[in-house]
């Protein structure tokens, strides 16, 4: 060994350090020290009420029931109907690629849609499976919020079953191991959806706790709607007279300052989104949009002209919308004359030539400007406030998911699709009318047979709910998606307007495409046939 | 404004046997137990053992001259290394209280999750293989060493795409996913000399890499634009083949698949200007699975050169870096409504005026899609540095107090061989649409003073 000139040996004694391994547990336990670990969370009532905020809030996403551009909600989905459209500024905006006919599996309407809605489901679920170790929790208290989050998580499911059609249906949360799900058929889900919120009706109080919160009247107005977007008109009929015999609702008396944030608190409104700004990073982003009107959301003439004059029948002249210019309307120069003494809902929903926006019209110059004006010279003006500059995206006014005027609509088109109580229909339009001081359906269109009450009673239905996130349902249900296209088409004819192109590809367009990310990362998950 | 904080700890425990006979044999030993907070209780810690031998060739007495080569070793090594970075609380699910609402006029704090935790997570291990050879001639002046590295890295940290019904709006947990082979070769040659006054070296440095997917779990796991399947590069380009532009009615006539019906693209029959892609499923629909590996992000040689010069008391140097056989994507969207900047390249777009164009028409969604047309060749050979110095005599400057006075003249990225034009070639391969701010060519001049 004498030629061994060096060795080393730091002896492994280390090892021996590792009998100490008590407290080296200790060493190496590092929990986060901003975040509360979900493993010490659903102990208290304090966080049943905080789990329970979380899936409320889930509501106020962007692609759920909030406003702006960016996402999928209300605003954005009517504007994938005849009554809006994002004409000038497509490209980006979810959606338009749909209403064009060039979307393809990738489209950010529908995943984005897909993310947004299970995350409320996902937030429901973990309510539902870990509030009973909330200890200290009533069990009043416990069923209470249990049926708010199944009604919750029903809606949610609602529109993706009118949208997707076959969706996997999650009522527990899913693991890592569990999370690739298949799909359940609509036909199984809708069963499964009347059943819970039934359930939850009879669980829920008529008065809510607090403004906002999922009463009775709210969860059978979800029940409401999956019988009617089922066509399941008797069903219908009997939640929405269970609703009215409430006898808690009403129409607010006036449907110009109906969605100010001063009168979200009035009898008519039974399911809403709070939105409370500014300044609280609770603001809804519906709201104002600087100088001029939202010019991303467009209305079109077709709605605008929904909104008949005050004596009930349609403004006749359709070439007056604006100057004529080498064959098209020139959209600098459009004509407000042709907007006064309508329907008083007009004003309210659209934002026409005429109007002000924080001072200025259009007789004063650049109202139309903007970034980048209408090309229809029409704007989306519910839920936006052309007074109130300062607090862009952060407003203060609730989104109404569910007002009372929806359940007497409703009521009527289930009747009348019944065909049996067809003059309770007529008095139900009537009384939506009157309280905008528009006449009678029996002094104007006189109609009394299913064919033409059914058009009086969907045609009312568009020019109240207009902009509310039901048209796209509605066209949907009553298989209008052609004749939607159509009708932008001709109105992109007549008047020469920029609109770019839409085209109806068949049934497809009737059912979303189950977002390719979603199909690419789980295998059990299979496209829907119109889509493969 | 906004906070955090965070702590993550590591124990490790540590050991080495080293043994050296005669300068000719040695051998070293090691082994590490490490534990880390960042992994769950039941794989906190792991071991990772190394072992390493060399042979110095020309210190045996029994060797024969080797002519002008005065050193070799011969080596080799074998080990595992451990890695852990995956954030802080990858395994314990965690929830924000963000989420709030406003139940009538009080708001309420929501509390939800706002992670996604794999509470298996393992520690990532590399098994590397190292073969090589140090070797030096010439008195010194000419040095070569080689190696041939063989790395297969198992239970992979990698945040595989999971189902959004799962994940919601949350980013996926990171999970350990299969293994990878990297196996390659490094080369690096230098030689350095004097004569005179003159001074020169030369550096050179090639290396080759080959990546693999050994095992995936089977399942190919495509994210957005690229795909990780077995036998494949980790993050290969997925997307269409492009059979090239319709130039003519006659090319949308034949645009048909083995049955002769002819190829819709996302449910439009293409016009003219617009990409043809292969029908892979040979079902005359081009949809999502046509997609197919066209490429992967891994160039096949990756080297450097060194140039340096000094006379009297001038001094120069180059630095100069390249890549090769890598192809890249050079993305445009193709239908803007609403401004935004466009390339020459659509100058030359083919239409009824210019039937033989190089490029695809605008205002088709299809086009866009992720396809062989927008890749591009993008290998360059780039001289990143030059540098021109003059110092001054030391004597000199001595005289009015300062230790040492150099002036240069420098400049970066003056010269790029490249095919890629218009954009930068040295990019990121995850840059697609050409976001990346490119390498800019600068110019400096500069003085050195040392006090």
């Amino acid at each position: 060994m004498k030629h061994i000139h060096k060795i080393f040996a730091f002896a492994a004694a280390a090892f021996l350090l590792l009998a100490l391994n008590s407290c080296s547990d200790d060493f190496l336990q590092r929990d986060s020290l901003s975040a509360v670990s979900a493993t010490t969370f659903w102990k208290t009532p304090t966080d049943a009420l905080n789990g329970l905020a979380a899936c409320y809030d889930g509501l106020q996403s962007v692609d759920v029931y909030n406003g702006g551009p960016w996402g999928i909600g209300p605003i954005n989905t009517d504007c994938m109907t005849d009554d809006g459209g994002h004409f000038n500024w497509s490209g980006w905006m979810p959606g338009y690629d749909v209403v064009n006919g060039t979307s393809s599996t990738s489209n950010s309407c529908s995943s984005r849609f897909w993310s947004a809605y299970y995350e409320v489901i996902k937030r429901c679920n973990a309510l539902i499976a870990n509030i009973g170790n909330c200890e200290g929790l009533s069990q009043e208290e416990l069923n209470q919020y249990i049926a708010e989050a199944k009604v919750l998580r029903s809606f949610m499911y609602l529109n993706l079953t009118s949208t997707f059609q076959d969706v996997p249906y999650l009522t527990e949360p899913l693991t890592l191991e569990t999370a690739k799900v298949s799909k359940n058929p609509k036909s199984e889900i809708v069963p499964k959806l009347i059943a819970e919120l039934t359930e939850a009706a009879n669980a829920l109080p008529v008065e809510a706790p607090a403004l906002g919160r999922i009463t009775k009247g709210a969860a059978l107005g979800v029940l409401g709607r999956v019988y009617l977007y089922n066509g399941m008109w008797a069903d219908a009929a009997k939640t929405y007279e269970q609703i009215i015999g409430l006898g808690c609702y009403e129409l607010f008396n006036d449907y110009a300052t109906l969605f100010d944030s001063t009168n979200e608190g009035c009898k008519e409104i039974i399911f809403s989104v709070r939105y409370t700004g500014p300044g609280q990073s609770e603001g809804g982003q519906f709201n104002a949009h600087w100088n001029t009107p939202l010019e991303a959301l467009n209305g079109t003439i077709d709605l605008a002209d929904a909104f008949y004059q005050l004596d009930g029948t349609p403004y006749p002249n359709k070439d007056d919308v604006g100057e004529w210019k080498d064959g098209a309307i020139d959209i600098g120069k459009p004509n407000p004359a042709r907007y006064e003494n309508r329907d008083p809902r007009l004003k309210t929903t659209l934002w026409v030539p005429g109007m002000s926006w924080a001072g200025k019209s259009i007789d004063n110059g650049n109202t139309y400007g903007g970034a980048a004006a209408s090309y229809s010279t029409i704007y989306v003006n519910k839920y936006f406030n052309p007074d109130d500059k300062s607090n862009s995206w952060d407003g203060s006014d609730d989104f109404y998911i569910i007002r009372y005027a929806e359940v007497l609509l409703s009521l009527a088109e289930a009747y009348v699709e019944q065909g049996t109580n067809l003059d309770k229909a007529v008095q139900l339009v009537d009384q939506v009318r009157a309280r905008v001081g528009m006449p009678k359906v029996e002094d104007v269109e006189k109609a009394t047979t299913q064919a033409a009450l059914r058009d009086v009673v969907r045609h009312e239905r568009r020019v109240e709910l207009a902009f509310e996130g039901v048209r796209m349902y509605d066209m949907y249900r009553w298989h209008m998606i052609e004749e939607q296209v159509n009708k932008i088409m001709a109105e992109k004819k007549k008047y020469g307007f920029w609109y770019e192109d839409r085209f109806y590809r068949g049934e497809k367009d009737y059912v979303w495409p189950i977002p390719q990310k979603e199909i690419d990362a789980n295998e059990n998950l299979i496209q829907h046939d119109l889509w493969k | 404004m906004s906070n955090s904080a965070s702590e993550h700890s590591l124990q490790s425990f540590f050991g080495r046997i080293n043994w050296n006979y005669a300068d000719r044999y040695l051998f070293e030993a090691n082994v590490r137990h490490d534990g880390s907070s960042r992994m769950p209780k039941s794989h906190r810690y792991a071991t990772f053992p190394s072992v390493s031998a060399g042979w110095v060739l020309t210190n045996e007495s029994w060797m024969p001259s080797l002519g002008p080569v005065n050193y070799l070793k011969l080596r080799g090594s074998w080990g595992l290394l451990g890695n852990q970075e995956i954030g802080n609380y990858a395994y314990t699910p965690t929830m924000a209280a963000k989420y709030n609402y406003y139940f009538g006029d009080t708001k309420t704090i929501g509390l939800a999750e706002n992670s996604v935790a794999n509470e298996n997570i393992r520690w990532e291990t590399t098994r590397v293989t190292d073969l090589g050879f140090d070797a030096s001639a010439f008195r010194g002046k000419v040095n070569v060493t080689f190696d041939y590295f063989d790395k297969l890295t198992s239970d992979i940290l990698l945040r595989l795409p999971m189902p959004g019904l799962y994940l919601g709006s949350l980013t996926a947990p990171y999970q350990n996913v299969g293994k990878v082979s990297n196996k390659g070769w490094e080369l690096n040659l230098a030689y350095h000399d004097m004569a005179g006054d003159w001074s020169w070296n030369v550096a050179a440095n090639f290396s080759s890499v080959t990546n693999k997917i050994v095992d995936n779990g089977g399942i190919p796991v495509i994210s957005g634009n690229t795909i990780n399947q077995e036998g494949e590069a980790i993050g290969s380009y997925y997307g269409y083949k492009s059979l090239g532009l319709v130039h003519s009615q006659a090319d949308i006539d034949n645009y048909k698949n083995s049955k002769g019906e002819p190829i819709t693209i996302n449910e439009k029959r293409p016009q003219l200007g617009d990409i043809l892609y292969e029908d892979i499923d040979d079902n005359a629909k081009i949809d999502a699975n046509d997609r197919q590996i066209i490429g992967n992000p891994f160039p096949k040689l990756t080297y450097s050169l060194n140039l340096g010069l000094g006379w009297k008391n001038f001094d120069f140097s180059m630095f100069w870096q390249g890549i090769g056989g890598i192809s890249r994507f050079y993305q445009e969207q193709a239908t803007i409504s609403n401004g935004g900047n466009l390339t020459t390249r659509w100058l030359d777009r083919v239409s009824e005026s210019n039937p033989n164009g190089t490029w695809c028409r605008m205002g088709e969604e299809n086009n866009e899609l992720n396809s062989t047309f927008w890749m591009q060749r993008s290998d360059y050979f780039r001289l990143k540095n030059l540098e021109l110095g003059y110092t001054f005599n030391p004597n000199l400057v001595r005289k009015i107090g300062l230790h040492g006075v150099r002036i240069y003249l420098q400049g970066t990225n003056l010269l790029t061989l490249t095919g890629v034009k218009g954009y930068d070639a040295e990019k990121t391969s995850s840059d697609s649409d050409n976001r990346m701010f490119p390498n800019i060519k600068s110019f400096s001049a500069g003085i050195n003073i040392n006090f």
